[in-house]
């Protein structure tokens, strides 16, 4: 039987050895190293395909993969990418009463061309009824001084007319839909030539919404239109019917982009305008459900004059249009004609674009890498592989940076102090486009004075919370707009600290200090909860430094932890909360209709602190329509300052974050805007800016 | 022994169909829905939201959405909701790793498990027995992701071996010799560390089975034939004391796919446990509902081993 007990003891003693010598072969054999930049991510990325990408570890590959026609240069201007150039022109319809009244709104015009160069009018023509303008520029900024100028000779107003059909609405046994109701409509305008002659255009936004362009007066027109939705079969109506929206001239802007010659796919095909008109369908499609619709939902049509001219016209102006013409282009040659299905099979985890890397391989929960892509059309990149490792725990993911497995690492700000004066690193620090921020549910009588939130903003130390929370890594914020964009406000004083001032603003609005410390009106204690979501430590510390600050002035502060789901749907979503701790990241474009327009409040929107303020709606759309830039800064400068003074939210601070890596291990060579090629170490742009890691390249490997 | 196999099986259908059932209901009850972007991103409209609840069915009832995810899945044709993938590859992928992983830290755990409980009771009752007791309760009381924490602290902080991962990152081997060693070592922290707490408890069966056994009359009967004490411990009373081991096998075929989120995702192993966790965090119904399934099947199917191995080893034991 001794071989049982020997057999007992060899196993273990077997196993130890063979792991010991695994051991010493892993820590003193050193292998070859490969010329690339590994990062890490905690997040896995979940879609290559830049337009069903959505989360941060996304863009970091896709980025990498695939190009927008245009971009944003390190000081956050617009910048050529794939298109060399663009234009933005508007042509702009006026209806009118009559051809008579048409004409004679045509020869007032022209009995004035000194303003048309101050309107940008190239020309104006004539079409029966109507009067057609075409201008060098976009905007509504001419609108009113025009209409003045035809004085009562007016034209008709313009609505986008809204019909929403009801998901599962059936006509005769079959399912109806926005194609389908517009033939009807169009077969039973066909018999009233007035209602016809109102009705300019349609747009389907999906198979169960359309518009209609309707000149004039629109109620007759909805009240048909709700007739016609009335089934004979059913008693219900198959859909809605509304005006969507009002203008007093229908403004069409176009962009026309001259696209970029000699860039070919990563697969060798060659990359022509068809392949922007390609993205813009795909995104729009139902069946792929690209999160990054809203961005395109106003655009009317897009056109391919020839290979190398893209033009697109929208329904309405849209300023941040441009910016939507940066998300990657897609290959038309490889994926046009194919489903969802196969897009998820064949192309979104491994992608074919444009860009500097081509992919290369995706292994689940491992890493993503991607290979240096020798025929991009600005240059040769450096590295061979970037590479992005997935470790889901931040404590391994510095351990790994520390030991070199990892290039770049994102700093947490408590470990931020050694990283900035460690000889061996070096740290890149940008302030970070976003903040974070107490939202007051300004349905709770609690907020609704003024007084009360500016008592607010006096009573919380964000200093104090800069200091200890992110260790030092923040700026106070100043309001909705991050302080280095050119559109926000740079005269905004921040509300300082003042538990004094706030004492004596409560104490205004009529707060007194009850016998328990706490204060009262009317019998009603000053006491709130306050929610955030579970899983973020920052929150956590934000939410209890506030509830230590606000009991020194008298407000009694609970706290209350949710898990993200519940948090948003059955809290922020329903309204039900008095006081949430949120941060926003926000684009580089400035409209935030989403975030302040009172049309936004409804539950699930985002304006869920539900501020209302007239001024700050009719800014956000005149920003958002205006495509002059010094006009964007009166307007966005005017609602930065409004929206601070109203504190519908107690602004923060707005956070930096920091990278570090081994000092000279990496450079760059890169061209610049004008095709030259520029060397220099790597550095963070004050514009918060990425700092070109596509151009990166090993001093010691040198290409 | 077939009818028992016959009535086992029908059993068990009925089973896993109320474990789809329920764990469907659970998962779906939880709040919050599958939107595999940010609840709070402006740039996804409603439009977007609606146009996503109808591709995945989640505007429909939730029988209903039962319904098209159970055909789905009797077709083999069920795909993630977050990428659209086939929750069969996004498994597959996993399984492999998942599988070495577990098969390793079985190794360990028998090998050392079964190894200190025969040291424990061979001497019983002196400082040794004593010295394993507490080697077993430490190991059952220190956490894992502590030790893993410890491990690669001092592992990768200190010695600055590469241990993270799958294998050593961003080189080439030059063999495959190197290769499978560094495969080897990567394994070993992870295993040893889910090991740990089974090594205590087999230890503690082996020791208290064996000990049970000595006492019995056919030892005493054993050592009255004037047989050696080797023979003895290692041929009547190890072999007669590892009936309970056995059965552990059986039941430790559900963890050894079940994978661990802690540890997985401490060294950055691509397992399992990672693939759940996070379906639950994105709602990925489809993979959640497939991950339980597989699970069910598992514990029935290790139950069922465990029933037929007691019954191979002990002839009082009859399956019908």
């Amino acid at each position: 039987m001794i071989w049982v007990r020997r057999l007992i003891i060899l196993v273990p003693v077997a196993l130890l050895a063979f792991f010991a010598v695994a051991l010493v072969s892993v820590r003193w054999a050193r292998p070859r190293k490969i010329n690339q930049l590994t990062i890490g991510s905690i997040a896995e990325p979940q879609n290559l395909n830049p337009i069903l990408a959505t989360t941060t570890a996304d863009g970091e590959i896709h980025g990498l993969i695939f190009e927008g026609l245009l971009k944003y240069n390190e000081n956050i201007e617009i910048a050529p990418n794939l298109a060399t150039s663009w234009a933005v022109s508007q042509i702009s319809t006026l209806f009118f009463p009559s051809n008579e009244n048409a004409e004679r709104a045509l020869a007032t015009l022209k009995q004035h061309p000194a303003r048309w160069a101050d309107w940008k009018l190239e020309s104006a023509d004539l079409d029966g009824a109507r009067v057609r303008l075409h201008f060098s520029n976009a905007g509504t900024g001419y609108q009113e001084s025009l209409l003045a100028l035809l004085g009562d000779n007016k034209p008709f107003p313009v609505s986008f007319v809204r019909v929403t059909l009801k998901g599962d609405a059936k006509l005769n046994g079959e399912p109806v839909t926005s194609e389908s109701t517009l033939k009807r409509i169009d077969a039973e305008f066909g018999k009233d030539s007035a209602l016809r002659s109102q009705l300019h255009s349609h747009f389907i936004n999906t198979s169960g919404e359309f518009d209609l362009v309707v000149s004039g007066d629109p109620k007759p027109f909805v009240e048909l239109l709700k007739r016609l939705l009335k089934s004979d079969s059913e008693k219900d109506a198959l859909g809605s019917c509304e005006v969507a929206e009002e203008f007093l001239v229908l403004n069409e802007p176009e962009i026309r982009f001259v696209i970029r010659r000699g860039v070919r796919w990563q697969d060798g095909a060659t990359f022509t305008a068809h392949d922007a008109a390609f993205t813009y369908r795909a995104i729009v499609d139902e069946q792929i459900a690209s999160p990054r619709r809203s961005d395109f939902e106003l655009v009317r049509s897009v056109h391919v004059d020839d290979d190398y001219t893209f033009r697109v016209v929208y329904r309405k102006p849209y300023a941040p249009c441009l910016s939507s013409w940066m998300m990657g282009i897609l290959p038309r040659h490889i994926l046009e004609g194919k489903d969802s299905k196969w897009w998820a099979q064949n192309f979104n985890r491994k992608p074919v674009g444009t860009g500097p890397y081509k992919f290369d391989e995706w292994r689940s929960a491992q890493y993503v890498r991607v290979r240096r892509n020798d025929d991009y059309w600005e240059g040769k990149p450096h590295l061979d592989f970037v590479t992005m490792r997935i470790i889901p725990d931040p404590v391994s993911v510095r351990l790994l940076f520390e030991t070199g497995e990892l290039d770049f690492w994102g700093v947490e700000p408590h470990a931020n102090k050694k990283f900035l004066d460690h000889p061996r690193y070096e740290v890149f620090s940008r302030i970070l486009q976003g903040y974070n921020y107490i939202g007051w549910n300004l349905k709770r009588p609690l907020f609704q004075d003024l007084k009360v939130r500016r008592a607010l903003a006096h009573a919380v130390n964000v200093e104090q919370m800069v200091k200890y929370i992110v260790y030092g890594q923040g700026e106070q914020s100043t309001g909705p707009f991050p302080a280095q964009m050119w559109y926000a406000n740079p005269n905004i004083t921040p509300y300082e600290y003042d538990p004094e001032k706030a004492r004596a603003l409560l104490k205004e609005a009529g707060w007194t200090l009850g016998a328990d410390g706490i204060l009262q009106k009317d019998g009603v204690k000053f006491e709130f909860t306050l929610i955030t979501n579970h899983a973020n430590e920052v929150r956590k510390d934000i939410a209890t430094l506030v509830q230590n600050d606000l009991r020194r002035v008298g407000i009694k502060v609970d706290v209350q932890l949710y898990e993200w789901a519940v948090f948003i749907s059955q809290k922020i979503d329903k309204r039900d909360f008095d006081a949430c701790v949120l941060g926003w990241a926000l684009g580089y474009d400035y409209d935030q209709y989403q975030l302040w327009h009172s049309t936004q409040t409804e539950d699930g929107e985002l304006n869920f602190a539900s501020f209302k303020n007239a001024r700050v709606d009719k800014l956000i759309e005149l920003a958002r329509s205006e495509f002059d830039e010094e006009k964007v800064k009166q307007y966005t400068h005017e609602m930065h300052r409004i929206i601070y003074e109203e504190q519908p939210y107690l602004f923060l601070y707005v956070p930096q974050s920091t990278a570090a890596m081994r000092r000279g291990e990496f450079r760059v060579k890169r061209p610049d805007d004008h095709a030259r090629w520029v060397e220099e170490p790597v550095r963070s742009p004050p514009s918060g800016f990425r700092t070109y890691q596509d151009w990166w390249y090993r001093p010691q490997m040198k290409p | 022994m077939m009818t028992f196999l016959i009535r086992r099986l029908a059993i068990s259908v009925v089973v896993l169909f109320l474990v789809s059932v329920i764990s469907y209901l659970i998962i779906s009850m939880a709040p919050g829905g599958p939107m595999p972007w940010s609840d709070l991103d402006p740039k996804v409209s409603q439009t977007v939201k609606d146009l996503y609840k109808k591709k995945f069915h989640f505007d429909k009832p939730w029988y209903q959405q039962y319904g098209f995810l159970m055909r789905d899945m009797v077709q083999g044709k069920l795909v993630s909701n977050k990428d659209e993938r086939p929750v069969l590859q996004k498994i597959g992928e996993r399984l492999p790793h998942t599988l070495l992983l577990n098969a390793i830290a079985l190794l360990i755990e028998f090998s050392f498990g079964i190894a200190l409980g025969v040291y424990a009771a061979r001497y019983r009752a002196t400082v040794r027995d004593q010295g394993t007791t507490i080697l077993a309760f430490m190991f059952i009381a220190l956490p894992g992701f502590w030790i893993a924490y410890l491990m690669c602290i001092f592992l990768v902080g200190y010695l600055q071996v590469p241990l993270l991962g799958l294998s050593t990152f961003g080189v080439e081997h030059p063999n495959t010799l190197s290769f499978v060693l560094d495969r080897a070592w990567h394994l070993f922290a992870p295993a040893a560390v889910l090991a740990m707490g089974g090594i205590a408890v087999m230890s503690r069966y082996v020791r208290s089975s064996m000990l049970e056994v000595m006492g019995d009359d056919y030892i005493r009967t054993a050592r009255a034939k004037g047989l050696d004490e080797t023979v003895v411990f290692y041929k009547h009373v190890l072999r007669n004391s590892l009936r309970p081991v056995l059965t552990f096998i059986g039941f430790s075929l559900p963890a050894m796919l079940g994978g661990a989120v802690i540890v997985e995702s401490i060294f950055g192993y691509p397992g399992m446990g990672r693939l759940g966790y996070e379906a639950v965090l994105e709602r990925d119904y489809p993979v959640l509902v497939t991950l339980n399934f597989v699970g069910a099947i598992l514990v029935l199917l290790g139950t069922l081993v465990s029933d037929i191995l007691y019954a191979v080893v002990d002839p009082r034991v009859r399956l019908e």
